[in-house]
């Protein structure tokens, strides 16, 4: 794919307007990665819009020139969907957020596709209200991308992924045509496109309004930290959770070496000799919630529990979601470089996985934390590893590559949250069939006959490749240099 | 035998002759909105489903996938000298006992073949304290309530379908088998496929096989009834105890409209969860709507709120601040009516002229509706006037039914 055209060049600047285009090899520097930071890719421009006509017209211009183009939110994706290939011209949606409508009596509000996640929160917190998908990142994501990505985070587990409280979108689709999906109000009929949309990466045209449910606030909160002796007692208690029937809100773990980074980090007050923690929140009526936390902490006993801290007021429970929510930024502290992983297996194999992940990082000689939304099976295993040293970094590709195969073989899924993007494209035959993909390349070219929005995301070309499409870098390394 | 189709052979030879049927009462008794089909087959396992589906599309004989026929008035008429797919051996009434049933009480997921009756798989499920929190007739299969995305009064609490299949297995319109989802709680790892077989009525492929999340049965549950004098007050008594933002299960409005417009109007509440709890949501039930009353109330197995309905004509959705008009609208005839905050059904005998004004105020006030079961008053356009959308469903059924044998002409594709 050739350079971007000063021709197209000057098509995006009538669209937006010359302030709003930024083609400066220097100034495009912020934009050639997200938070896979290992792929690097300089777009041809980025542009920012403000409105859904701006959104049209850009991509009407990039559309007339045949040249790629790609959403992007806040750019802390995972997976390196916002990469720009090709020179692809990245539409820059962070000021398209606005709070359009908060609709209390039918609980849901509608958005602009650049407002970040907790700032919907924040408006209708008055209203003692929220938005439920909570990634970690909700500080500064965007909804826009979490549609995209369907973000899940620590309350997913009893409330749902941001799929479950989509209600309907605006998309721009890759033409430049503007398409409503799905409601307010439900019922809409037809195939749930805002569903399918939901997930699919930025490669069915770009969003532009979105229509999300509100979720009352809990009258009662309990949030307790548990403390084991082993990774294998915590994941047990999880298992044991689950299985009798308690759904609670959240129920994360963390393990020592990330105990340890976060309490050296800030002094968070998690006991350092602990071989793993959990986070258990319970929510609902004041009247069950005793009962209910009677029963996990039997459940937490039975497996060896050490310690059961219940926070005792919103600041100590605020504490405990903050460490939680920040533990990345902590890992920095174990090791010159880090690779976040992100699969899914069902709940009961977890104890069996979390072991098979300590054991195939002792293989590599490399050390391995994790941090996971334990409830859901949702694993974020960390290998630690030092890029300096000779094959440094292939041994921890190799090693998180062997991981993946893992959660493969115990039923999983190659990502519960970050998605595929361009980082693990090369596993999706480990889980589907080339019929099962085929299909979804034909539903993908329904949207992008011509496979410009986005291109080489989420789904892996057919064999022999597509015109236009180059085969993509294999499955990555995500550094982070401390 | 003499209506036997000329194919029939042919595709006798393909899934085997117990597979195939085209005797009249078996035509008969797959009759769907009064059109027979020209042969029943009734596939043993996905690889015979495949081979079928690829064999009409070959030849491009339509398709008709039927589960337990309790929902085949929804939509358009199917196509006369159809082949009707029927999943009654894929985990249904002609399989053994809970064949194909993977229920995983652990993972509190289930993978359950598309044939089973909604009724069976509850029964099999509640043997580990687990269900699938929606109501249905007893006799509708998993692939049929999911092809239809029935969800309901139960939504409120828990939910629709969308939120609880995981992954499917669907033999699409080429004939090909295959997998979407997964069998995990959290999945993002390619396109959401299952989101759109939900609600498909069976014009993308035939549903072969679904995983749902399950949740543990309830520990106690408690209905109450409100009676409130008329449509104002009911909507009204909704509307005070929603709130209240209690967890409940549903939250519905119904009535009887007899000739003489003496109606009773009750609001009928559902709430699960431990003694401590109920009594909890007694105490505000009564708060909010005082001074009237909650009286606790036994409601039939089964279907529940709805069970009163008996088959619907008319679903619709709206906004809250609408559903009094809307209910005001369609209280023209003698009937039973069921609703929510946002939605509603109503089951009653009505004129075509009826009908046609009702379908255009719904489109003026911005409510989704779906009008079933009504082939007397050939209503052309069932779904509502045609959206700048359905040109892209268009396309999705081109790209996985690319000979349009599915269910062709039945949905708004
Ligand atoms: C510290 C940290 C913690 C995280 N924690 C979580 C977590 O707990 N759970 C979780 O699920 N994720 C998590 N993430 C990943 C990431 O935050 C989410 O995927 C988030 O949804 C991305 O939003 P964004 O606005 O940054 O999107 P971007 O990174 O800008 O874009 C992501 C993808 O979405 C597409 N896209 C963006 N906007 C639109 C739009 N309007 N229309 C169409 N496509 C669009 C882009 O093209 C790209 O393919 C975390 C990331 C970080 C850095
Ligand atoms: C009293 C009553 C109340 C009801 N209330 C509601 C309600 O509140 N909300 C609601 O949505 N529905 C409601 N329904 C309809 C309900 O959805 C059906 O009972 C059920 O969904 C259909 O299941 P079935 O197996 O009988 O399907 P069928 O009637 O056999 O088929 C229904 C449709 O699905 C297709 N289909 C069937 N099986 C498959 C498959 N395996 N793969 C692909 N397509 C398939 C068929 O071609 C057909 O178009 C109600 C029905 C009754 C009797």
């Amino acid at each position: 794919m050739p350079a971007l055209s000063p021709t197209l060049l000057d098509a995006l600047r009538k669209a937006v307007g010359a302030d709003n285009v930024i083609a400066d090899p220097d100034e495009l520097l912020t934009y050639d990665c997200d938070g896979l930071t290992v792929h690097k890719a300089l777009p041809g421009a980025v542009v920012f819009v403000h409105s859904t006509e701006e959104v049209q017209a850009a991509v009407r211009a990039c559309s007339a020139a045949g040249h790629p183009f790609l959403a992007r939110g806040a750019g802390t994706g995972l997976s390196g969907g916002t990469i720009a290939f090709d020179s692809a011209v990245v539409i820059e949606l962070a000021r398209m957020n606005r709070i359009l409508e908060i609709a209390i009596a039918d609980r849901y509000a509608c958005v602009e596709a650049g407002a970040l996640n907790l700032s919907l929160t924040k408006a209708c917190t008055p209203s003692g209200y929220h938005f439920a998908a909570d990634p970690s990142s909700q500080g500064s994501c965007t909804i826009g991308g979490n549609v995209a990505e369907n973000a899940g985070g620590p309350h997913t587990l009893k409330y749902g992924v941001t799929a479950n409280h989509l209600l309907g979108l605006d998309v721009v689709l890759p033409g430049g045509e503007l398409v409503h999906f799905g409601g307010p109000p439900a019922g809409a009929p037809g195939y749930d496109l805002c569903g399918l949309f939901a997930g699919s990466e930025g490669t069915f045209g770009i969003a532009t309004k979105i229509w999300v449910k509100l979720t009352p606030n809990p009258e009662a909160v309990k949030t307790q930290l548990a403390v084991f002796s082993s990774v294998d007692a915590a994941t047990r208690t999880v298992s044991g959770i689950i299985a009798a029937g308690i759904i609670p809100a959240a129920l994360e773990m963390m393990d020592q070496p990330l105990i340890r980074a976060l309490e050296e980090w800030q002094h968070f007050g998690f006991p350092l000799d602990a071989g793993a923690v959990l986070i258990i929140e319970l929510d609902g009526l004041r009247d069950g919630l005793e009962p209910l936390s009677d029963r996990v902490a039997a459940i937490c006993r039975e497996h060896g529990c050490l310690d059961l801290r219940t926070a005792r007021d919103d600041a100590e429970r605020v504490n405990l979601w903050k460490a939680r929510k920040q533990v990345f930024g902590a890992i920095g502290r174990l090791s010159p470089s880090f690779y976040v992983q992100d699969g899914v297996i069902p709940r009961s194999k977890l104890p069996d996985l979390l072991a098979t992940i300590l054991a195939k990082a002792r293989e590599y000689g490399l050390r391995a934390a994790n941090v996971a939304h334990a409830g859901d099976g949702s694993l974020h295993p960390v290998i630690l590893f030092d890029d300096r040293e000779p094959h440094g970094s292939e041994k921890a590709l190799a090693c998180t590559s062997e991981i993946m195969l893992a959660v493969v073989a115990a039923g999983g899924m190659l990502s519960g949250e970050h998605g595929i993007g361009i980082e693990k494209l090369d596993f999706m035959t480990r889980v589907f069939s080339e019929d099962d993909l085929d299909a979804m390349r034909r539903v993908r070219e329904v949207f992008d006959p011509r496979q410009l929005c986005n291109p080489g995301k989420a789904v892996p070309a057919r064999r022999g490749g597509e015109p236009g499409v180059q085969p993509r870098l294999p499955f990555g390394v995500t550094q982070a240099h401390a | 035998m003499s209506s036997a189709p000329s194919w029939h052979s042919a595709l006798a030879e393909i899934v085997g002759s117990e597979s195939v049927a085209a005797d009249d009462a078996t035509l008969e008794a797959c009759a769907a909105q009064g059109v027979k089909p020209a042969c029943v087959c009734t596939p043993g396992d996905v690889a015979q489903a495949a081979a079928a589906i690829k064999f009409a599309a070959e030849r491009k004989i339509p398709v008709v996938p039927r589960g337990g026929g309790t929902a085949q008035g929804i939509g358009h008429a199917p196509p006369p000298e159809a082949l009707t797919i029927s999943t009654r051996r894929l985990g249904g009434t002609e399989s053994p006992a809970h064949h194909g049933l993977q229920h995983e009480p652990a993972d509190m997921v289930a993978t359950v073949p598309a044939g089973m009756a909604l009724g069976a798989l509850q029964e099999a499920l509640g043997k580990n304290g687990q269900w699938l929190p929606l109501d249905g007739d007893a006799k509708a299969t998993v692939g049929g309530l999911i092809a239809t995305d029935h969800s309901g009064p139960r939504a409120l609490g828990y939910g629709t379908l969308r939120d609880m299949v995981l992954g499917m297995t669907i033999v699409n319109g080429d004939g090909v088998a295959r997998k979407c989802g997964g069998k995990v709680v959290k999945n993002v790892t390619g396109y959401a496929m299952e989101k759109l077989y939900i609600g498909s009525l069976g014009t993308l492929g035939l549903i072969t096989e679904v995983t749902v999340r399950l949740r543990p049965l309830p520990i106690g549950r408690r209905v109450w009834r409100i009676d409130a004098a008329n449509c104002r007050d009911c909507v009204a008594m909704i509307r005070a105890v929603a709130a209240k933002n209690l967890p409940l299960e549903a939250l519905r409005g119904s009535t009887t409209l007899p000739s003489d417009g003496t109606a009773a109007w009750p609001v009928l509440v559902s709430a699960a969860g431990t003694v401590a709890e109920l009594g909890r949501i007694e105490r505000e039930l009564g708060a909010a709507i005082a001074p009237a009353e909650a009286k606790s109330v036994e409601l039939p197995e089964g279907r529940g709120e709805e069970q009163a309905l008996g088959t619907p004509n008319l679903r619709f959705w709206c906004s809250s601040a609408l559903l009094e008009p809307v209910l005001e609208l369609i209280c023209v005839a003698q009937g039973r009516l069921d609703f929510g905050m946002n939605s509603g059904a109503a089951a009653f005998p009505l004129s075509a002229e009826q009908a046609a004004k009702i379908s255009a105020t719904l489109v003026k006030l911005g409510a989704n509706f779906r009008w079933e079961n009504v082939q007397g008053l050939k209503i052309a356009e069932p779904f509502g006037p045609p959206r700048p959308e359905w040109a892209l469903m268009r396309q999705i059924k081109a790209a996985l039914d690319p000979q349009n044998i599915m269910n062709p002409g039945r949905f708004v594709v």
